[in-house]
């Protein structure tokens, strides 16, 4: 047991001798330290300023105008804060425990540190290796439940957001070197599955595989390409689900190959620096990073680019797009549209999507403008295609609204005023057509006028019973262990 | 937006700052009790105190009685309190006078009936026990929190007592009091004792797992009953600003009160008390002990013994265990002076009654030692000079004294191992020890999953 209730090699009855009879027990002088120690001591704290300091300095994009922070609110600001500490709290983990010989999939992104306008189906996953190197990856469905809607992993030379700068977005500074979807992995009994991920596909291995090096075209200052090769440092896992009653998560192992069973070196001072140093850069890097991609790259508060108009329009959606770097990435295999809801208390936005080809996957989300998606726990601030009712036209209709308009897919806001909107459609081969989108702002009493005559009404039991899935949904995909 | 606002949160992170740097103090000064410093211990210190402001994220923010679930309490990236390498430690924050129902989901638990372990398929941990306590330890930053009647635990639940259904699911009740005619699974959340109420603010729990290859974390989800209707107020200043200050003081309170504790009560870097040696004695063990129920002690069919290990590279520590009457659970664990149980993944630092092998005269011996003796029962220091050694014996009915377990340990030059362990003592070959920390690497990953 740990001593968690006190309850450590009983200690009570000591605990309360002491304490009666010594009150608070003096501190006793340590020897003096050997010059090896001290330097140690000297250059760990040195690291712990530092990072100090890039807390500092990672606080000051949530106000500081030239840090491109969205426009301060209350609210604004007092997620500001929770959306700092959870870099904190991500970036603690990663420095620890990012380690590209003893790897496991970490939560990326959970409750706990939601960021980059994140999709509630999902479940993001990462793990560090080092492209020279081989791993196996084995996954198996959890016991008694089914497996997620679609599952992707993708090796990845860098992780989005670490550099602190759009210049990773640039042709080549951040390329994909292999991927692999549930529509390709072959699955055994029990959902059961296996994959290399290796510089190359070994001659003699038909396996589930992905390249882990690619050699990619890339344009040079002089106008010329060049080929560059590039090793993957992350295996990135997005596992949707559809069903938030009957999925759960996949049991994921990795492992890489050779150091199954070999002992981890034990910790040291230098090491240790490094990775307090990390962990602040992490931080600074992290909020400064998104903070202006959002402002610059998706011109969030004014057009940017003087094309006249926001990539993510208020009030609107832009025009679905495939997944493509320079918008900062995402998941190989989707369809985005983005835009955001400005909605005064008395209005709404009925959004309209057309989808000629089926696909794999759709998400509609919220998120505040830090890129946090809403509380997708306890409130219907996001709708997957499974938990979506379809209109008897084959449309898919959601209606934003900051309160419950009592009709199928509403999409609570929350209460924030203005936030992301985002829509995802995952296609495993790129669809012969693009889904479309129309938005048209309504007041809030005027909803009904805009939607088929035999929309039907959703009660407040249902919309209770609707949370409770999702709760428990939530506590499942974050389970304790 | 309001200017008070802006200034108050401003006001709120100087002070989470200023928690995190008094946190920091802690590593290397000795007033607040820091172990003596060294290169590794610097080191790991860091990485401690990096862990607690993790933790202290998580509890500081997402910390909510009135929407809980269960959190990972400590894991293999945030280890503290000289943890239990067999556990999963979890945690709930709940408020006391308010209903909560708990429902799990375990694969096969032949073993918790008293029947053999099912012969294939996964099976339930060891062992599963919940605990409502009325505050969570080391919180307060100084060891004042232990006096009488500070805390108080109001009840408890284990598997000896917990009844499931055919599926190997349960529902448990958690209510300040049972409802008349109530016959399930019940834990109380509110207690008297000496005229004084005490109301739960956490359950917490442990699952010990035994066998690493086949079992399998029990699933628990937590609901307030009646909450279904209520959502999360719009976040708010005051509420940010409230537990930004938290997440700096749960940081700060844990890393001091941790110290002192290990320091002033468990004796470890010298005698405190002046009765001429240490609690945790060197190179030996203390006496046995059982936790006391009366200020909320643990696992309360629990024997515990408690030591430190100090090494130099050419020596080893033979451990001696007799055990009259066979626990429910055994366990045998090494952690640094900062309480973080050692590398449990990647090393074969702890071993529990089912991971280590007894002697052909019914002893259990162990090895502590800097590299492999190729005996059984080694336990891997990792190259630390020294550290915790904690023996934990659990049982459902506690035997009388006299037959409880016996522990001793004896320093001797590694090259003689052999000479002090029976003659009969089989090898264990390089390959069988990489086998065996294979399957450790993967139960941690299983146990910690993503």
């Amino acid at each position: 047991m740990s001593a968690r209730r006190g309850g450590l090699l009983g200690i009570q009855r000591l605990a309360l001798a002491l304490l009666l009879c010594a009150g608070s027990a003096p501190a006793f002088a340590a020897p003096p330290a050997d010059a090896e120690t001290t330097a140690a001591a000297k250059e760990l704290r040195a690291a712990w300023e530092q990072l100090e300091a890039d807390l500092a300095s990672a606080r000051d994009a949530l106000d500081d105008p030239k840090l491109f922070p969205p426009p301060p609110s209350d609210r604004t600001l007092a997620e500001g804060y929770r959306y700092l500490l959870g870099f904190l709290y991500g970036s603690v983990e990663r420095a620890l425990a990012e380690d590209a010989n003893f790897p496991y999939f970490r939560r990326a992104l959970q409750p706990l540190n939601k960021a980059t306008i994140d999709n509630a189906d999902a479940l993001y996953l990462s793990a560090a290796i080092d492209g020279a190197g081989s791993y196996r990856v084995r996954g198996i469905a959890s016991p008694g439940w089914r497996a997620p809607r679609y599952v992707i992993f993708e090796a990845q030379s860098a992780y989005a957001g670490d550099s602190g700068s759009l210049a990773e977005l640039r042709p080549g500074a951040r390329v994909t070197t292999g991927m692999l979807d549930s529509t390709k992995i072959h699955f055994g009994a029990e959902g059961a599955f296996e994959i290399l991920l290796a510089p190359e596909r070994p001659a003699d291995y038909g396996g589930d595989f992905i390249a882990t090096k690619a050699v990619r075209q890339i344009p040079q200052p002089d106008g010329t390409t060049q080929p560059v090769e590039f090793a993957a440092h992350f295996v990135s896992v997005r596992e949707l689900f559809s069903d938030w009653e009957n999925q759960a998560p996949l049991e994921l192992e990795i492992v890489r190959e050779g150091f199954e069973g070999a002992p981890k070196p034990p910790e040291n001072a230098a090491d240790m620096a490094r990775r307090v140093r990390r962990a602040g850069e992490l931080v600074r890097n992290q909020m400064r990073f998104w903070n202006e991609f959002y402002a610059r790259t998706l011109e969030t508060h004014e057009d940017v680019n003087g094309d006249g108009k926001q990539f993510m329009p208020i009030n609107d959606l832009n025009a679905p797009n495939a997944a493509a770097l320079a918008t900062g990435g995402g998941q190989s295999t989707n369809v985005y549209a983005g835009g955001q809801f400005e909605l005064g208390p008395d209005e709404a936005l009925i959004i309209e999507e057309h989808i000629p080809v089926e696909a794999a996957y759709i998400g509609f989300h919220l998120s505040n403008l830090w890129g946090e998606s809403t509380d997708y726990a306890n409130a219907q601030s996001s709708l997957n295609g499974n938990q979506a009712e379809w209109d008897a036209d084959g449309v898919l209709r959601v209606v934003v609204a900051p309160r419950d308009p009592g009709v199928p897919n509403w999409l609570d806001t929350t209460g924030l005023p203005r936030g992301f909107m985002s829509v995802r459609w995952t296609y495993p081969e790129p669809p012969a057509q693009l889904p479309s989108v129309r938005v048209t702002k309504v007041r809030f009493n005027e909803i009904r006028a805009y939607l088929p005559p035999d929309t039907g009404s959703v009660t407040p039991d249902e919309r209770r019973e609707a949370i409770r899935v999702r709760q428990e949904h939530v506590q499942r995909r974050y389970r304790q262990h | 937006m309001s200017g008070d606002a802006k200034a108050e949160l401003r006001a709120a992170w100087d002070d989470l700052i200023a928690e995190l740097q008094r946190a920091r103090d802690a590593i290397d000064d000795p007033k607040l009790y820091a172990p003596p410093p060294s290169d590794r211990v610097l080191a790991e210190g860091y990485r401690y105190l990096m862990t607690l402001v993790y933790a202290g994220i998580e509890r500081g923010f997402f910390e909510d009685p009135r929407f809980p679930y269960v959190r990972r309490a400590i894991q293999a990236i945030s280890k503290a309190t000289i943890d239990n390498a067999d556990a999963i430690y979890f945690s709930m924050p709940i408020d006391g006078n308010c209903s909560y129902l708990l429902r799990g989901r375990a694969a096969s638990t032949r073993h918790w009936r008293g029947e053999p372990r099912a012969k294939t398929g996964r099976l339930a941990p060891q062992y599963l026990i919940f605990e409502c306590a009325s505050g969570f330890t080391g919180d307060s930053g100084t060891l004042a929190e232990m006096r009488p009647g500070e805390k108080a635990m109001s009840g408890l639940l284990d598997i000896s007592k917990l009844r499931l259904a055919a599926d190997d699911t349960f529902e448990i009740l958690l209510a300040p009091e049972k409802p008349p005619g109530f016959a399930g699974n019940f834990i109380a959340t509110r207690v008297k004792r000496r005229e004084r109420e005490y109301v739960s603010t956490y359950v917490s729990g442990r699952q010990l797992f035994y066998d690493w290859e086949r079992e399998q974390p029990v699933d628990l989800v937590i609901t307030r009953l009646g909450a279904e209707r209520e959502h999360p107020p719009a976040y708010a200043p005051a509420l940010a600003a409230e537990q930004l200050r938290r997440a700096g003081a749960l940081a700060r309170g844990q890393m001091h009160f941790w110290n002192e504790f290990y320091d002033v009560l468990l004796e470890t870097h010298g005698d405190r008390n002046g009765d001429g040696m240490r609690f945790m004695p060197r190179n030996a063990f203390n006496e046995l002990n059982s936790a006391s129920g009366a200020t909320g002690g643990g696992m309360n069919t629990n024997i515990y013994a408690g030591g430190v290990f100090e090494l130099a590279p050419d020596e080893a520590l033979i451990i001696e265990n007799e055990i009259p009457v066979e626990p429910m659970y055994i366990g045998m664990h090494l952690a640094n002076f900062w309480g973080e149980s050692f590398d449990y993944a990647n090393r074969i630092t702890s071993l529990n009654g089912l991971q280590s092998e007894r002697s052909s005269d019914g002893l259990l011996r162990y090895v502590v030692a800097h590299r492999d003796p190729g005996v059984p029962n080694w336990l891997d220091t990792t190259g630390h000079p020294e550290g915790f050694l904690t023996p934990r014996w659990a049982y459902f009915e506690k035997p009388p004294q006299e037959r409880w377990p016996r522990i001793t340990a004896k320093k001797v030059p590694f090259a003689e191992v052999r000479k002090h362990l029976p003659e009969d003592t089989r090898v264990v070959s390089p390959e069988e020890r990489v086998a065996q920390v294979k399957i450790r690497q993967a139960h941690v990953q299983r146990r910690f999953q993503q």
